[in-house]
């Protein structure tokens, strides 16, 4: 079943030397469940492509089909909404907030959904437990090690139950060792809750474990 | 979000820079505590003169020869005389109580130093219209003007120079070369008696014998006790012309049209006031722009993420609004406070008593929240147009 479609998806941006097109007619039909990894070249628009799969951004020209909705045919707003429920971001450079603890960064997206504070509290706790956390709740970003930064990271991605989970790079910043361990979350997320994963990732090893791998090269997408 | 998440969020964020925070809100701070002090002397000053007015009950006119012309030639026809008051009696009938003063300057010696007061002579109707008190001994009785005692009372000043720290009472004063006995010495006026007299550089003797010392048949002011102003005032005016042929050449006021003056110019003030605060409160609010222009680029990362995890553009708006309403609010407490003590130090210095009231601290908030919105806007606007991708390619 498919989850998320893309079709015929261009971005370009302009600048100083004229127009660069970084995406060229993207078509990507994203199986619900699977694990998909995309690997490509520095600069090569993996992240422009998450972002507007994530509803973050919005291409230059495409369609990209939620549930039978066009998805950017919807207002900003609904948008929001869409990356609030539905999709959760996970990023190389960790990207939490560093003035709050770990139970906090993981609030966020469910207190964003105007949910109740202490039920967004249990459910911080039962996922920082989840991604092997647990004690380390009221610790701020920079006490944590990289490893366990991105392990927060992830537990807020999945705070209010995303059908898909888009990491760009989620491992880009950490040793192999550490790497492997993330890996093997998202493989046990994906198992256990069902989460599509879309992953891009420079390391060829781990790409190469998910179930459908595709490289972005001079703006098109190809399965390898 | 909800409004305690918004709160608790603008707060996380003014706390973790708050020595940025205060120095921000320094001109907040200063700006509602000169509009306050101001606010507070502009109260105190008004009901001040709402009180004098009440307190006035009847009127009080002070007919005054002129001493020139407005030609600035020497008025020979301007003379009041005690048969003025006999006739003013009888002819003005809206008028009941004429109190004749003979007012003259002596000059009083004492160690070295010198000082001028005035001598007043008076009869016994001065010190009720005029609600004189003594702090010891007694006021002036008509029988001390029918026996031709040379007694005198002396204002709160001139007791401090002429006796020091002596008692002054039962003390002979030397005037014009006669021994006048201190029967009594006076207590400082609860309010100040606006523009006719000033009781605590007076030495007050019966009529009759300042007079005779100063060899003055001319009376120097009438002091009149009207219950209709305006009314009262025709009939003086219609007197001197029938009289004197001459209407213009005495000068008749009212202590409550000195009363209206006075309100006058404390409109006046509260004016200058209002624009003054209001250009530091400018001030202030530029402050606030900049320093929200700071933190808006700050956190660009911070509006990615929080885009990213389904923040809506206005909810980004919302959050930095109320980041700037809120310090511009602790800059109102801040200010609020200052103005408090300021009025208090006011009140402590002089005898004037600044009001300082809730509704003073109530309408400093709702300004100061008003200039949160006003210079919050444009900063919370650009942080929610923000394109949130941008900054999140990156570290
Ligand atoms: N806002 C922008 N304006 C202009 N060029 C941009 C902008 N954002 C990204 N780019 C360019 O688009 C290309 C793709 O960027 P990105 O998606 O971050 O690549 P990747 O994630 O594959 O390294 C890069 O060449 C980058 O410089
Ligand atoms: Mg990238």
């Amino acid at each position: 079943m498919t989850l998320i479609e893309a079709r015929g998806i261009y971005k370009s941006y302009i600048n100083g030397r004229g127009e660069l097109r970084v995406l060229e007619d993207i078509t990507l039909k994203v199986e619900q469940g699977k694990i998909f990894s995309i690997v490509g070249a520095s600069g090569a628009g993996k992240s422009t492509l998450l972002h507007i799969l994530g509803a973050l951004d919005r291409p230059s020209r495409g369609e990209l089909w939620y549930n039978n909705s066009n998805l950017f045919s919807l207002s900003d707003r609904q948008l929001a909404r869409f990356r609030n429920q539905k999709v959760g971001f996970v990023f190389q450079f960790h990207h939490l907030l560093p003035e709050f603890t770990a139970q906090e960064n993981v609030m966020m997206p469910i207190i964003i959904n105007r949910q109740n504070r202490t039920m967004a509290e249990l459910r911080a706790q039962q996922l920082l437990a989840e991604v092997g956390l647990q004690g380390r709740e009221h610790h701020k970003p920079g006490e944590l090690s990289g490893g366990e930064q991105q392990r927060v990271a992830i537990a807020r991605a999945l705070s209010n139950q995303p059908e898909l989970l888009l990491a760009d790079e989620p491992t880009g910043n950490l040793d192999s060792k550490t790497s492997e361990k993330i890996y093997a979350l998202l493989q046990q997320i994906n198992r256990e809750h069902g989460v599509t994963i879309i992953m891009v990732t420079h390391n060829e090893i781990l790409g190469s474990r998910a179930d459908y791998c595709l490289k972005l090269s001079d703006g098109k997408l190809q399965f390898v | 979000m909800l409004t305690y998440d918004l709160i608790d969020t603008a707060w996380h964020s003014l706390w973790s820079h708050r020595l940025r925070s205060i120095l921000s809100i320094l001109g907040i701070v200063i700006g509602i505590g000169s509009f306050s002090l101001m606010y507070s002397i502009g109260e105190g000053a008004r009901r001040a003169t709402i009180e004098s007015i009440q307190e006035l009950g009847a009127d009080i006119l002070s007919v005054q020869p002129k001493a020139t012309s407005p030609r600035g030639a020497r008025l020979k026809s301007a003379k009041l005389s005690l048969k003025d008051v006999e006739a003013i009696r009888q002819e003005c009938p809206s008028i009941s109580i004429v109190s004749p003063v003979v007012k003259e300057q002596a000059s009083f010696y004492r160690k070295g130093d010198s000082e001028s007061f005035a001598v007043v002579g008076i009869t016994p109707s001065y010190q009720e219209m005029f609600k004189v008190k003594v702090n010891s001994g007694r006021l002036i009785s008509n029988f001390d003007l029918e026996s031709q005692n040379q007694y005198c009372l002396v204002g709160s000043e001139v007791a401090d120079f002429i006796f020091d720290d002596q008692s002054p009472l039962g003390q002979s004063l030397p005037i014009q070369g006669y021994q006048f006995k201190v029967i009594g010495t006076l207590s400082k006026p609860k309010r100040l008696i606006i523009g006719m007299i000033n009781i605590e550089r007076e030495i007050l003797v019966p009529l009759p014998f300042v007079q005779r010392l100063f060899h003055a048949d001319e009376l120097s002011a009438l002091y009149i006790h009207a219950q209709d102003t305006n009314k009262a005032i025709a009939e003086l005016r219609q007197f001197f012309q029938t009289r004197y042929g001459d209407e213009a050449s005495f000068e008749i006021e009212s202590q409550r049209q000195l009363l209206k003056t006075q309100e006058k110019f404390v409109k006046i003030f509260e004016y200058v006031l209002w624009a003054i605060s209001s250009i530091s409160l400018l001030v202030g609010g530029i402050g606030i722009l900049n320093i929200m222009l700071v933190s808006v680029t700050e956190r660009l990362k911070e509006v990615g993420i929080r885009r990213a995890l389904g923040a809506t553009q206005k909810s980004i708006m919302l959050q930095f609004m109320v980041e700037s309403i809120l310090l511009c609010i602790f800059g109102a407490f801040g200010g609020a406070i200052l103005g408090f003590f300021g009025s208090k130090l006011i009140s402590y210095l002089s005898q004037f008593a600044p009001v300082f009231s809730f509704k003073l601290l109530l309408i400093s908030l709702v300004i100061a929240s008003f200039i949160g919105i006003v210079f919050g806007t444009y900063p919370a606007i650009l942080a929610a147009k923000q394109d949130p991708t941008h900054t999140l390619r990156y570290d």
